[in-house]
């Protein structure tokens, strides 16, 4: 049978030829800004987008020069290196290796902290997606700020028939506490086995899609620089029943974490969000997450728990990163959650230590 | 299994046949009668593999098993025709890496099944099992008595098609400005979208070892994409390559 085997790939070897040249690259990705390397805060990559945190006494946005990695072999226009003014928005276009491809960036450089309070009343689509995102409004330049990130970008994959916000696991709502919009979150079933659910969650952060991990791919916090007490807001939440792997009724998580970053950890994921000891305080929920009572909103109010001081010169420059993570099921990030739990969130704030 | 028995049954159909003939099969009238045994090996494979393909990962041939019978008529003592009636499965599991490879999966499973179709980088494992009804034709060279050789056509048509397979370990976009997503593992069935029928050339050899007993091989090569170019959801047009060896008895 060896020797059959053998025959058979010297025949079928004949027959076709061996590996080809590889091919000019498709892709047109802006992978990573490489310098400078001091005073950046952290990135935030999306589609079409580069948000660049940055230390204001470290980098001066009106005169700086990033450099970028893009995809192999594709082109950037313009040329990075001219461009020294960030006070406002630029744009580049990369274009991928075979011409075929373009996308246009907008790098923004923000060089204040996030908001402390967030009603979800605006949410915008990204280019070429079906999903909806809330949008937060810079309140020192009026920029969109796009702080928030969920598992909405690999469901589009599995969703490809669909187009229709409303299908994915984080959407608007206009069952809203006040205004006109809150956040739903609902957990959906996928056609994954090895990630049977999408958990409807919502983070401050970034969601990277291209790690197997799935733990990995949630990169929470940003940076934040007041000394948070307490978090409270308004939320509802109605639990799908039991959850995927251990059959126990499923609940929700609203947590609210203040780490430090270093040049290791320039956030947490879903392994280090739990124990990391770069974590200085943690606001979250002190009981089961069950489903709330009556048909409306109900408070919530969770207070920080610190468990080391705070530097104040480091939270002045950055040095720390806040990260909020609603998900309506408690346990989604192993992906033990059930198919329609849904978490309504609306009208939450940061009440931080002003004296500090 | 029940299609095996059934191409036994059909086979031994065409023995009895064969046999009842027997006494006109002389060799005054330059007619004979085989039935053979054999198995396929080969692939199922591009000629010329697509650029998007860097690497073959793995190759195993498949049992691929063939019952046929053959009419042999000499038309004097080097020359004659072959034609017959034959029934095998071609196929083959095939490992691949491709990067940036335009293809659909179709998630088969969960409350999302569908099509999905976006560019793949990652690995492929392909199966491909065909069970056809094949009419080969062929002018047989008669170089001495234990030697014959055979060139020709055949023509054939797939009564079972199936081509599955999954993607592991790789990351597909929608296009190149969608965001990335890694995939653990998906599944595909191009099964509905194969051509059916095939037609191409055979050559081949036949080596009697022991009274009317003789050893055959035969090569065959496809000339229609197993693929259906009009409908297919893989960047490749793929075809028949495969070296039949086995036994036939002439009566």
């Amino acid at each position: 049978m060896k020797y059959l085997s053998v025959l058979a790939c010297l025949v079928l070897l004949s027959f076709t030829s061996c590996i080809k040249d590889e091919k000019p690259n498709i892709e047109a990705d802006i992978i990573e800004v490489l310098s400078p390397r001091e005073g950046i805060l952290n990135v935030v990559y999306k589609p079409t987008s580069v948000d660049i945190y940055i230390d204001p006494a470290r980098i001066d946005p009106q005169n700086v020069s990033f450099s970028y990695r893009i995809s192999q072999g594709a082109t950037i226009l313009p040329d990075p290196q001219g461009v020294s003014d960030y006070s406002t928005s630029q744009s580049f276009i990369v274009t991928s290796e075979d011409g075929v491809w373009t996308k246009t960036y907008q790098v923004r450089v923000i060089f204040s902290d996030i908001p402390t309070e967030f009603d979800f009343e605006n949410w915008y689509q990204p280019q070429g997606e079906r999903y909806k995102m809330p949008v937060d409004v810079n309140l020192e330049t009026g920029d969109s700020l796009f702080i928030w990130s969920c598992g909405n970008e690999p469901y589009a994959f599995i969703t490809s028939k669909y187009d229709d916000y409303t299908k994915f696991p984080t959407q608007p709502t206009s069952e809203a506490c006040s205004g006109n919009c809150a956040v739903k979150l609902e957990t959906k079933g996928t056609g994954d086995y090895y990630k049977p659910i999408a958990a409807g969650n919502l983070f401050i952060g970034q969601f990277d899609g291209s790690k197997y991990d799935p733990l990995e791919s949630t990169q929470f916090g940003l940076p934040f620089m007041k000394k948070p007490l307490r978090i409270v807001g308004k939320y509802k939440y109605r639990s799908g029943g039991l959850t995927y792997y251990t059959q126990s009724v499923d609940s929700c998580r609203i947590q609210a974490i203040l780490y430090k970053t270093d040049d290791q950890v320039k956030h947490l994921n879903g392994y280090t969000i739990k124990s990391s000891p770069n974590i200085v305080a943690r606001a979250e929920m002190t009981d089961e997450g069950a489903d709330t009572p009556g048909d409306g909103y109900v408070d919530f109010d969770f207070e920080f728990i610190y468990t080391q001081e705070v530097d104040k010169d480091v939270l002045k420059s950055g040095g720390y990163n806040l990260a909020i993570v609603f998900s309506a099921s408690r346990n989604g990030d192993t992906y033990d959650g059930a198919r329609g739990s849904v978490l309504l969130i609306d009208d939450v704030k940061i009440i931080c230590d002003t004296n500090f | 299994m029940k299609r095996i028995s059934l191409i036994i049954a059909l086979a031994l159909a065409f023995v009895t046949l064969a046999h009842a003939n027997d006494s006109v099969a002389t060799n005054d009238s330059g007619m004979e009668y085989k039935v053979a045994v054999g198995f396929n090996i080969g692939g199922t494979s591009p000629i010329g593999l697509p650029a998007e393909v860097r690497s073959i990962n793995s190759y195993m041939p498949t049992a691929n098993l063939s019952i046929a019978g053959y009419a042999v008529k000499m038309f004097n003592s080097a020359w004659g025709l072959k034609a017959g009636l034959r029934f095998e499965n071609k196929g083959m599991e095939a490992g691949i890496g491709v990067k940036n490879y335009k293809m659909t999966v179709n998630v088969q499973s969960g409350d999302e099944v569908g099509v999905k179709t976006g560019y793949f980088t990652g690995d492929i494992k392909n199966k491909t099992r065909m069970g056809y009804v094949s009419v080969p034709v062929s002018a047989v060279y008669r170089l001495n008595k234990r030697w014959d050789f055979h060139a020709g056509v055949y023509a054939a048509y797939a009564i079972d098609a199936n081509f599955t397979g999954e993607v592991v370990q790789g990351r597909i976009r929608e296009t190149p400005l969608t965001p990335i997503v890694s995939v653990n593992q998906a599944d595909y069935d191009y099964s509905g979208d194969l051509q059916r029928w095939d037609v191409g050339a055979e050559i081949g050899a036949s080596c009697k070892v022991y009274r009317n007993l003789a050893i055959d091989a035969h090569f065959t090569w496809g000339l229609m994409s197993v693929l259906d170019p009009d409908k297919r959801k893989m960047d490749m047009d793929n075809y028949n390559l495969y070296l039949n060896l086995g036994l036939s008895y002439t009566f």
